[in-house]
C-alpha cells in the first residue's frame, strides 16, 4: 500500500486534508515538522508540505525529504499563489490550500507516475522554459 | 506559531490564523460530504465532525470577544 507524510502545524486542519487524500487509497501519516526526522527510516510514496508550515521550516522539511527520499515527490500546499515562486524549487507539484478537489487531482497525478519521472529536476525549475508562466501552470 | 519571515503571530493574527485554518478544515469536509452525498452514514459522520469544528470556531471567538456566542 502507498502512504502519505503530510506535514503541517495544524492538526485539525492536517487531519481533514488526510481524510481527502485518502480517497488516492493511499495510507496517510500526519506529522509536525518536529516530528518528521521519527519517520526517517519509513517508505513514503508522497509528501506533502502544508501551508501552515512558515516558509523556512517548509524549505528545511522538504530539503530533509531531498536528502533522505531523494526520488519521493513533494506536493505543496499553499495559501497565495506567489509563494510557489519563493519554493519552486523545493516541489513537483503545488496546490492551493482552499482546493481540496486540486489537491487530491494533484497527488494522484503524482501517486501514478513512477518515482523518478515524477520528480522535477533543479535545472528544470532553472531553465528559459521554468518561466513565470509554466510555474503558473503549475497551478492550473 | 510564526509568520512566513519568521516573525511571532501577534495573539489577534493567531486567533485568526487558527480560525482560518478551523475554516479550510470545514471546507475540505465539505468537499467530501460532496463526493459522498449518496452514503448516507459517511455523510452524517462529517456533519458530526463539522459540528465539532464549528464548536471549537465558536470556542475561540468566545475566548476572544466579550459578545456571547
Amino acid at each position: 500500500m502507498r502512504t502519505i507524510l503530510l506535514v503541517g502545524e495544524d492538526a485539525l486542519l492536517l487531519d481533514s486534508r488526510a481524510a481527502v487524500l485518502s480517497r488516492t487509497k493511499a495510507g496517510t501519516l500526519n506529522a509536525s515538522q518536529y516530528e518528521v526526522a521519527v519517520y526517517r527510516s519509513q517508505r513514503f510514496d508522497l509528501l506533502v508540505l502544508c501551508h501552515t508550515l512558515r516558509q523556512g521550516d517548509r524549505i528545511a522539511v522538504a530539503e530533509l525529504a531531498r536528502h533522505q527520499w531523494p526520488e519521493i515527490p513533494i506536493l505543496q500546499v499553499l495559501q497565495y499563489e506567489w509563494e510557489q515562486f519563493v519554493t519552486l524549487k523545493y516541489a513537483d507539484q503545488f496546490v492551493l490550500s482552499c482546493d481540496p478537489g486540486k489537491l487530491l487531482q494533484r497527488a494522484t497525478e503524482l501517486l501514478e507516475k513512477p518515482l523518478k519521472q515524477s520528480r522535477r529536476t533543479i535545472s528544470d525549475h532553472l531553465s528559459p522554459a521554468a518561466d513565470k508562466q509554466s510555474a503558473t501552470n503549475f497551478l492550473r | 506559531m510564526s509568520d512566513h519571515a519568521g516573525q511571532r503571530y501577534s495573539p489577534e493574527t493567531l486567533f485568526l490564523v487558527q480560525v482560518l485554518n478551523h475554516l479550510e478544515a470545514l471546507g475540505n469536509l465539505n468537499y467530501l460530504m460532496n463526493a459522498d452525498a449518496e452514503d448516507a452514514q459517511t455523510v452524517h459522520s462529517y456533519v458530526k465532525q463539522s459540528e465539532d469544528i464549528l464548536q471549537q470556531v465558536a470556542a475561540l471567538v468566545r475566548s476572544r470577544s466579550s459578545i456571547a456566542v
